[in-house]
């Protein structure tokens, strides 16, 4: 591909928990993402995917790896230098109304990213605030009302409207349709793909919510425990999902598509704590499918194709291959219920 | 988008309800601060000096409220107190809040050990008890009205520096103050522009009580003697003075004063309180 | 076939609004009724109207509601209070509003427990922690102990659950019970309603946002739009054959299907 605008190596992001142990919300991450391309960051709480998102907008600073925009590094960037950087690397947040400043009206709140990160002159903001709000489905007269005027979705449309103000190469949205109904979800997706389709801004889209990510995206790398497990193109992870986090989070999302089939794979247990990682593969205590190698070493993301990667050992050849079903599964109980692993730790999800 | 034009009549409304305390509170606060102006020119007899022999008469039509024990006409007192009391209580109120405020925001926003520093200071100032501490300031400083107004300042500010850094404590965690900070924005713009815009309603609350608090501590100070110098006319003072008269029955040099300064302090936590929740947006249509 | 819950011409008054306007719906036993509509059709009130708690200045100004027969406009307060605890189980949205924060979570849940069975402390605690382990809840035993504010929201609201469900209710009113979970908790939860459905033949009413949990775990889907039932149908006939245009619109944009196809299918 031509040069990335977000390349990301080795990301790290650890966080100090009391009695001196570490939290590893990111655990060596990779990531690329081209011009104008979509990629999805899919996964569950405690996958680690919204901490990535706030390490690549420069809002936390990454414990280790690199962060480069455009070719340049910006890991290590003072607050002070990062202007440039801002003016080229957007946000869009979950919750629409916390996101905009209640005591501004919706035309100074879009005025406030024109007059921080553009060279627009004082006299043209008002008119510029204008396109802007038409541009993302709202009445320019809407500029004169306050946020708790608008519904979710026009608050989303505002916080996009602010996003989009510098014209920014790469937006980062974290999980921008999750708090949304299902109508104005729907909307907001094709609102973001008309933008993506006009400006060519690259997004890297946070969200847990397969159904919508398959919908905006080109590429989906899925995340567990702070790592990537699966990453590939988003109808080759659909349609060949080659790791088994992967199969259990398709069959959990139920579709009008699929009805009432049931995929049958489930993950027995709870997910291990971040503070104490195991040793082997991480999902080796919920796995329908583990076998005792997976708990030997800790297994890499490889080729499963050219682009599509996985770090699934049975896939990736090393052991032997999934089968399609799971098998009767030595986690759950006679009547089916799936119990916790007794020997894994377990952690509080948030 | 539907409905816009009735979302934008609804900008410019003035919720029913408030009209009410509004009214009533800034009548109140209106009426103290035209006395504190005027009061002294429109007064029938002299507040300072006594009116030849006419000592503790109770009132009648020549003396409305009657005369104090030194003969001094207590309508015309009641009403000239304001110019000193309102002065007292509003200068030191605004000083605290234009100290204390921008102290509470920083050390809220900035979490060093300044700010630490800062409210373990804080801390100590409040720790006193309110009453003491002003009299000892007061006998450092001097009976004058300015020092009292410092000294009065200085017993609050800690509760605006503790008011402020709690509001930017919790506000700092909202999602759009992290959004301004990826627009870029510095932390002086932060807290000067999202935070403290946010932390208006509380301060304003509270800046009423305050009026009213600093008219009391006045008041008590004058009470025991570490006020204003007699015969400037004070509330507090007039009530220390009249007390030894209220148990022989001449109740009218205490009672008055009294009544005037309970009315004033109710009128301005009225008039904050409404105001507060006015100059909120969201709090004003609900 | 027993009908768990009848509701005929349900209207509710909010200061002189009708929030639902002549609702009628029935779940019948073994049964899952899906309520679906976009935010402010009324969806939350009509729980509470279902159980006869509409909450002031709110009013049920007309209709017949039967539970299990039982007409809950005619029965007084004692009753209604025990019929909706032990066999009407509800979960409302906002989980922590609904947990005292004073109380160790499983000490409501026991709570609930005994005050509609004949139970020892000893027994009420071991149904607390089955259930709470039921809804996915690691380390029951220690989570049984813990306080509210202890618990991340996932957790606050699968305690909900649990509470809800700890009376093994025959009928169960559930409002959005499941959003912000995460997919695989989700999935087990509803599961879990499924199966007690199923196998002890109860009922549910279950308010969603989401089409696919339709699809999947109800039987029955009814539409409200602005306070009416505006289309009701058994599911699979449902989404190949709705007509009114609120359904159809909920049903495309669910698989956004009103757009152009996602940028990889145009990329291949």
């Amino acid at each position: 591909m031509s040069e990335p605008v977000l390349e990301v190596r080795d990301l790290v992001k650890e966080f100090a928990v009391g009695q001196g142990q570490v939290l590893t919300a990111v655990n060596r991450v990779d990531l690329q993402l081209a011009p104008g391309e979509t990629l999805a960051l899919v996964g569950e709480s405690g996958s680690g995917k919204t901490t990535v998102g706030r390490c690549v907008l420069r809002l936390l600073d990454a414990t280790g790896g690199t962060i480069a925009f455009a070719g340049d590094d910006v890991t290590r960037l003072a607050p002070r230098r990062l202007r440039a950087f801002r003016r080229q690397v957007q946000v869009v947040f979950q919750d629409p109304y916390d996101s905009l400043d209640p005591r501004m009206s919706v035309g100074a709140i879009v005025e406030e990213a024109l007059r921080e990160l553009t060279d627009t002159a004082a006299a043209r903001r008002g008119a510029l605030t204008k396109e802007l709000l038409e541009r993302v489905g709202l009445d320019p007269d809407a500029a004169r009302l306050y946020p708790h005027h608008l519904t979710a979705g026009e608050q989303q449309r505002v916080a996009i409207a602010r996003a989009i103000a510098c014209d920014p190469r790469l937006l980062v949205l974290d999980e921008p349709t999750s708090s949304l109904d299902p109508i104005t979800r729907s909307e907001i997706i094709a609102l973001l793909r008309s933008i993506q389709a006009e400006l060519g801004t690259a997004f890297l889209f946070i969200s847990h919510d397969l159904v919508t990510v398959r919908h905006i995206s080109h590429r989906i790398a899925v995340m567990y425990l702070g790592e990537v497990v699966e990453t590939g193109p988003v109808e080759a992870v659909f349609g060949r999902p080659s790791h088994p986090y992967t199969r259990a989070l398709l069959a959990s999302a139920p579709s009008i598509e699929r009805g009432r089939e049931d995929a049958g794979i489930s993950l027995a247990g709870e997910i291990p704590s971040p503070i104490d990682l195991p040793q082997g593969c991480f999902l080796a205590s919920r796995c329908p499918f583990v076998l005792d190698e997976c708990r030997a070493g800790h297994p890499a993301l490889e080729p499963v194709s050219r682009v599509h990667h996985s770090r699934c050992l049975r896939v990736t050849g090393h052991l032997a291959p999934l089968p399609e079903a799971a098998p009767e599964s030595a986690h759950t109980t006679p009547n089916g219920v799936p119990t916790g692993n007794r020997k894994a730790r377990v952690v509080d999800e948030s | 988008m539907s409905t816009l034009s009735l979302r934008l009549r609804g900008l410019g409304s003035f919720p029913a309800r408030a009209n009410r305390a509004l009214i009533a509170g800034g009548a109140i606060a209106g009426l103290a601060t035209l006395l504190a102006v005027i009061g002294p020119w429109i007064a029938p007899y002299s507040p300072t000096r006594a009116v030849g022999g006419d000592q503790l008469q109770p009132p009648s039509t020549t003396h409305f409220f009657g005369t104090d024990a030194v003969g001094m006409d207590v309508f015309s007192r009641v009403i000239s107190a304001p110019r000193t009391d309102l002065t007292i209580a509003l200068a030191s109120t605004a000083l605290a809040i234009l100290v204390g405020t921008p102290l509470g925001a920083i050390a809220g926003y900035y979490r060093s050990r300044w700010s630490e520093a800062l409210m373990r200071v804080s801390d100590l100032v409040q720790s006193f008890p309110v009453f003491i501490l002003a009299m000892a300031a007061v006998i450092v400083a001097g009976h004058d009205v300015t020092s009292i107004i410092y000294v009065i300042a200085l017993v609050n500010a800690p509760i605006y520096v503790r008011l402020v850094r709690a509001e930017v404590l919790s506000l700092r965690e909202r999602t759009y103050v992290e959004a301004a900070v990826a627009l870029g924005e510095s932390g002086r713009r932060v807290v000067f522009r999202h935070l403290l815009p946010n932390a208006y309603g509380p301060i304003l609350s509270n800046a009423s009580v305050t009026v009213g608090m600093s008219m009391l501590l006045t008041a008590g100070l004058s009470f025991i003697g570490a006020g204003v110098r007699v015969p400037t006319p004070e509330w507090g003072s007039m009530i220390a003075i009249g007390a030894p008269n209220v148990v022989t029955g001449e109740w009218w040099p205490s009672v008055f004063p009294g009544v005037a300064l309970s009315i004033t302090v109710f009128g301005f936590a009225l008039l904050g309180d409404t105001l507060a929740r006015l100059t909120d947006p969201a709090r004003r249509h609900p | 076939m027993s009908e768990m819950l009848h509701a005929e011409g349900v209207t509710v008054d909010y200061r002189d609004r009708q929030t639902l306007r002549d609702v009628s719906l029935t779940v019948g036993a073994g049964e899952i009724l899906g309520v679906v509509g976009r935010s402010g059709a009324g969806k939350s009130i009509l729980v509470r109207a279902l159980i006869n708690l509409v909450p002031p200045p709110g009013k049920l100004v007309d209709g017949e509601i039967r539970a299990f027969g039982t007409d809950l406009r005619a029965i007084g307060e004692a009753e209604a209070r025990s019929l909706r605890g032990a066999r009407i189980g509800v979960i409302v949205q906002n989980p922590r509003g609904h947990l005292n924060p004073l109380l160790r979570v499983g000490t409501q849940i026991s709570n609930v427990y005994r005050a509609h069975h004949d139970a020892t402390k000893a027994q009420a605690r071991e149904r607390a922690i089955s259930v709470l382990r039921d809804v996915g809840i690691p380390a029951p035993e220690h989570r049984y102990a813990a306080y509210p504010h202890e618990l991340s929201g996932g957790m606050a609201q699968r305690a909900m659950i649990a509470m809800a469900l700890v009376c093994d209710p025959e009928l169960l009113i559930a409002d959005e019970p499941t959003s912000g979970l995460d997919v695989t908790i989700q999935d087990q939860i509803l599961k879990l309603f499924r199966r007690s459905v199923d196998e002890r033949r109860t009922g549910g009413l279950l308010v969603t946002r989401d089409m696919g949990i339709v699809a999947r775990f109800c039987d029955r889907v009814a539409v409200l739009h602005e306070g009416e039932i505006v289309e009701q149908a058994a599911v699979p006939a449902f989404f190949s054959d709705a007509v009114h245009p609120v359904s159809t619109r909920l049903i495309a944009s669910a698989s956004f299907a009103a757009d152009a196809p996602g940028p990889a299918e145009v990329a291949q």
